[in-house]
């Protein structure tokens, strides 16, 4: 009971259909979702190329059974995990943290049986807290490594990343700017990186700040939806500068889980049609710019 | 599996993976592993630097220093590796087989020893910095 309790905190005011909305809107997102990151991970190498794009013909074949077959669909993301277990096997320790909430994703999905109302709340209130872990954790390990402080890690990106200067030049006076860009980490004494600019300091406080506050803010139901609408938009700006386009477009679908509708089923062929101008980038079918 | 014990299941594991970050954090502090990986939540925490790694066999008192590009290449494949692991695993990849490959290579050397240098960002100075890690080896094995 204490467990339900605990679980129950992320419970949302959602009705009974908009549950059942939310839930199969989150099971189609998360099977084209790492139907479309695992073939662009497969896309990246050369060698075994074929081999590698089994792995993601394998998985949107559970997501194109999971979307014609409602009824096969926890049969669908119970194959997709095993299928992701392998990748799992093959690329750790070098496992990327994203990889890791998509997983536990999967096994969310596999475990609950969506058609059941108390097993989809546990589903989704599974998923809710995971992301409130990943959001909070991500902000107490920045004031951890104090690097956020004096903004050195930033300062250390805007000179390596031409995408963080491209962000920085509307915080940074030019001088600034020029200087951090002039720096490179190629010997023990390089820097310093600390930015002195008050503007870009307040946004590098202000990161970890909104990462350790906004989960609060999501917990409690009457700031829910502007915490939501806030956090995808923090999102956006740090993926202007960090380019983990795919990772944004997950933890946006983790956050739409606490909206009282199912807008993420609303906004999954918007989803699709992302993740097919990104598959075209890296096939070359369109402009190339640097993403992850 | 009834609904309670799925609860009770799935509690659990978030309990887990909301107290893990701790003891991720001691583990970069103590043992160096990569803030980026083992699911700490540590991305953009701090860059991602090079581990480089030196080796240096002693003949008597002479310590010479062994040029990776001048190994034969299965030993500079070892190194390349090793480093890369290390990057990963922190203290915990100990260098103990590429010593002994390099001191099966370096046929007439007393010892090897390997220096190991972390480089990272240190947040007071906001430059980079480096943590050494020294590992010598003799021919009876004991490091």
């Amino acid at each position: 009971m204490r467990a339900a309790r605990l679980l129950g905190l992320t419970d949302g005011v959602a009705s009974e259909d908009a549950q059942a909305g939310l839930a199969r809107g989150f099971q189609l997102f998360v099977l084209l979702h790492v139907s479309a990151r695992t073939l662009l991970w497969a896309l990246k190498d050369d060698d075994h190329l074929a081999l590698r794009l089994m792995l993601p013909a394998g998985l949107a074949l559970c997501f194109l059974v999971a979307a014609r077959r409602p009824a096969w669909a926890r049969r669908a993301t119970l194959a997709a995990l095993l299928l992701l277990s392998t990748k799992l096997f093959a690329s750790f320790p070098g496992t990327s943290n994203h990889f890791f909430i998509e997983y536990c994703c999967v096994a969310l999905l596999t475990l609950c049986d969506l058609r059941d109302a108390g097993e989809r709340a546990l589903a989704l209130n599974a998923a809710r807290w995971l992301m409130l872990i990943v959001l909070f954790w991500s902000g107490v390990q920045k004031v951890l490594y104090g690097t956020y402080f004096n903004a050195a890690f930033l300062g250390f990106s805007v000179a390596h990343k031409p995408s963080f200067a491209a962000v920085f030049a509307w915080l940074l006076p030019a001088e600034e700017l020029a200087r951090l860009q002039g720096l490179r980490a190629t010997a023990v004494g390089s820097g310093p990186f600390a930015i002195n600019a008050p503007l870009a300091r307040l946004v590098a406080n202000g990161a970890y700040l909104f990462e350790i506050v906004a989960p609060c803010l999501l917990l409690w139901r009457r700031t829910r939806v502007w915490a939501v609408l806030a956090t995808i938009g923090f999102l956006v700006c740090i993926e202007a500068g960090a380019r983990e386009l795919m990772f944004g477009a997950l933890f946006v679908n983790l956050l739409l889980l606490f909206l009282p509708r199912p807008v993420n089923r609303v906004l999954l062929p918007g989803f699709a049609a992302f993740y097919a101008v990104l598959i075209a980038t890296r096939l070359g079918l369109l402009p190339k710019f640097q993403f992850n | 599996m009834t609904l309670a014990a799925k609860q009770r299941l799935v509690v659990a594991v978030l309990a887990v993976l909301a107290v893990w970050p701790i003891a991720h954090r001691a583990l970069v502090v103590h043992a160096r592993i990569d803030p980026w990986r083992f699911f700490g939540w540590a991305m953009y925490c701090t860059p991602k630097l090079p581990v480089t790694v030196e080796a240096r066999a002693s003949y008597g008192r002479a310590r010479v220093p062994l040029v990776t590009g001048s190994l034969p290449p299965p030993l500079q494949r070892a190194i390349y590796r090793f480093s890369h692991r290390r990057a990963q695993w922190g203290t915990f990849e100990r260098p103990d087989r590429l010593a002994a490959r390099l001191l099966a290579d370096q046929r007439d050397a007393d010892a090897i020893e390997i220096l190991v240098r972390h480089w990272y960002l240190d947040a007071p100075t906001a430059t980079i910095k480096e943590a050494r890690y020294t590992y010598r080896y003799g021919r009876d094995g004991m490091p």
